[in-house]
């Protein structure tokens, strides 16, 4: 029996590190554990309840905007608005958020997720024209792989052409990231952190100017989707079909849906959103989503044990470090007793569940490619090909939105902050379902708590000693070599964690002459 | 701050001569000192030449930075009493070459590595690092740190100096 224990510790403190129990060349046991920000409602405690619209975006440098449209929607409900946001604003909210997650999917897929399988250094073969790829050739030529380090050696399954074509993508999605980055800022003002969403609507106006240079944009994006990003998850999925087998998880999916795509309904359980709300499990049965079915338990957490078993609007933060069982700073949120995976493969099985027939079209077509059959979606390859195809279905959906908007019209409307009240505000950031709760008294914030999608997907065991979400990814799989356990790189990675959102210092190197010191 | 649109001409999102990156998380106390510095730069500066960039902790900021000289401001543990100052050039930093697990850890030097494939590497790159004192929940700079603040913005001024005559000017 041998212990694999990936912790990438040395670049960020208190992070995610995952433990591994390999016996007979399969995982035994897996145990997840991170550091995790249970401090911002102490921060937000007191405070002016507009003040979360500015203070989450800052828990999280990955997904901002995600934190500021869930702590927006929270207060539109806890001010009474939720039903009264006029339509530039719903539909400009959705803009932002749809330029988010489009510069996000891009993210994941080229420049985390892809190395686990395109190899690189085969780009030392090309001998082309291209400056982009002799630039990258000359790099390997010199032995400066980071940042595309190879870890899979022995796994490598692509041709040299496709290695090649594969890492000029990687560097032509930096540019189109960057288009999907402006057009946030269009409509957001800046980015990170944009200023345009608050509650009662947006700050921007609606120009002729803005809808067409974020649609031209758009148009560029969509084409780098159509032709470039699916394909290439097509490509990876050919070259390693086994991935439809391995990481299956808990079989059990849960989505707050995104993108509303209609005002009227104060709650967004029930509001008609592009990407649909609910639960949806392997046998495909969906479940209406229920938020107060949602409890975090504590019992293998650093937490006092009294606060084990809680709603959100309850959330208790009690730290004990050190307690007996516990391995992690992450509560393990649960759905009526019962394990839930987060994310974009959640949003895409719900919508898809719920027969949707844009996203019907789109999951039959790929799991005819492979002749598979949905449960096939359970898995590593599944949860990137629902990835990128919720990056499509988004931004396929955009241009109408856009024709939507009503230039010289209102997107913004005046409201009194309550004295007392509560609020529920729920989305799906890019990695999952995000919820963001708040208690107003004497018109101050009382308590706020976030419950964010890697608590889901990377919580610890729960009090019954239920594994969490990445934790059963990663139970039954065979490891080849477990020097070089690939394996569970490519399971966690597909889940598109998120768990530093802290802390990011600078860390010279020791001993160093060439730095100095002033003051 | 950060990527934002250029006056009203919305196809434009220009590039500066300078651009001063103030990372780290507000929440978490001194972590937050570059976005402190950032912040406070930001209401003194105005200038085409000059884009001051809070990037908080979003680890792709360098897609959006196209400057030919960078200062970088972080909160930096190398040893010193809290609140020392230090200056690092690239090279001073450890190149940490594991392939990341999250988003979250792809690094500073993985953003400028990538910005030389696009040949839009900056010619300058400078590091200012503030040793911290307190890393915990809080909005407010511990005081070792915040007393430290005006010479931290000295020394970021004067390493941006002599860009132009302009550049200057709007500084004064």
């Amino acid at each position: 029996m041998s212990k694999i224990i990936v912790d990438p510790i040395t670049r960020i403190e208190g992070h995610l590190k995952i433990e591994v129990v390999v016996e007979n060349g399969v995982v035994k046991d897996a145990y997840s554990s991170g550091m995790m920000f249970r401090g911002i409602e102490l921060i937000l405690r007191n405070r002016d309840p507009r003040d979360a619209q500015r203070y989450t975006q800052r828990i999280c440098g990955v997904c901002p905007t995600s934190h500021s449209i869930a702590a927006t929607l929270n207060l539109d409900s806890a001010f009474g608005l939720a039903d009264k946001i006029p339509d530039n604003g719903r539909i400009v909210r959705n803009l932002i958020l749809g330029a988010a997650h489009i510069a996000d999917h891009i993210l994941h897929f080229y420049h985390l997720a892809a190395l686990d399988y395109v190899d690189v250094t085969k780009v030392a073969k090309y001998d082309g024209n291209d400056p982009v790829l002799n630039s990258v050739k000359q790099f390997i030529e010199r032995g400066e792989l980071a940042p595309f380090v190879p870890r899979n050696e022995g796994d490598y399954r692509l041709s040299d052409k496709a290695n090649i074509d594969a890492t000029a993508h990687y560097i032509k999605a930096l540019e189109m990231r960057r288009k999907a980055q402006e057009m946030l800022v269009i409509f957001g003002g800046k980015m990170p952190h944009n200023m345009a969403v608050v509650p009662g609507g947006v700050t921007e106006t609606v120009t002729v100017d803005k809808i067409a240079s974020f649609l031209w944009r758009l148009n560029e994006l969509r084409d780098f989707i159509d032709n470039v990003y699916v394909p290439d998850v097509l490509a990876v999925a050919e070259a390693y079909p086994d991935y439809f087998d391995i990481g299956a998880g808990c079989g059990n999916l849960l989505s707050y849906g995104l993108w509303d795509l209609e005002g009227n309904d104060a709650d967004y359980t029930k509001r008609n959103r592009l990407v649909k709300q609910g639960t949806v499990s392997t046998d495909l049965k969906v479940g209406t989503l229920d938020p107060n079915k949602i409890m975090e338990y504590v019992k293998h957490s650093w937490y006092t044990n009294s606060s084990t078993g809680k709603h959100p609007t309850q959330g208790v933060t009690e730290p004990q470090y050190g307690k007996k069982e516990a391995y992690s700073w992450v509560k393990a949120p649960r759905y009526d007793g019962k394990v839930y995976e987060v994310g974009p493969l959640a949003g895409i099985a719900v919508t898809y569940a719920r027969g949707e027939p844009t996203v019907k079209k789109l999951v039959d077509s790929v799991l005819s490619k492979f002749k598979a059959s949905p449960k096939a979606l359970f898995s590593v390859l599944g949860r990137h090909a629902a990835r990128a195809l919720i990056t499509k279905y988004v931004a396929d959906a955009m241009p109408e939105w856009l024709l939507q908007l009503k230039p010289g019209e209102p997107a913004y409307i005046d409201y009194q902050i309550p004295d007392e009240a509560f609020g529920m505000g729920l989305t799906d950031a890019a990695r999952g379902a995000l919820g963001h709760w708040v208690e107003i008294k004497d018109k101050k914030i009382a308590n706020y708590q976030c419950v964010v999608p890697s608590t889901w997907n990377l919580s610890p065991r729960d009090d019954q000693g239920q594994p969490g979400p990445v934790e059963q990814a990663l139970i039954g799989t065979k490891i080849r070599d477990e020097h070089n356990p690939f394996e569970i790189g490519r399971i966690v990675r597909s889940f598109d964690p998120c768990l530093a959102c802290a802390i990011h210092l600078v860390t010279p190197r020791r001993g160093t002459i060439g730095t100095y010191k002033i003051g | 701050m950060g990527l934002t649109r250029s006056g009203r001409d919305l196809g434009s999102f220009q590039g500066s001569k300078v651009a001063i990156i103030g990372i780290g998380n507000l929440l978490l106390g001194d972590e937050g000192v570059g976005v402190h510095v950032a912040q406070r730069l930001a209401e003194m500066i105005h200038s085409d030449d000059i884009q001051v960039i809070d990037a908080g902790t979003s680890p792709d900021i360098f897609g959006l930075v196209d400057a030919q000289k960078v200062v970088i401001i972080d909160a930096a543990r190398a040893g010193g009493v809290p609140g020392t100052i230090y200056r690092f050039e690239l090279g001073d930093l450890n190149v940490n070459s594991e392939q990341p697990l999250s988003l979250h850890e792809l690094s500073l030097l993985d953003g400028l590595r990538v910005l030389s494939f696009l040949n839009r590497r900056p010619e300058s790159v400078v590091i200012i690092g503030i040793e911290p004192s307190t890393v915990d929940f809080r909005l407010e700079l511990s005081p070792q740190v915040e007393r430290k603040l005006p010479e931290v913005m000295r020394l970021i001024i004067s390493e941006i100096g002599g860009i132009t005559e302009q550049t200057m000017e709007v500084i004064r």
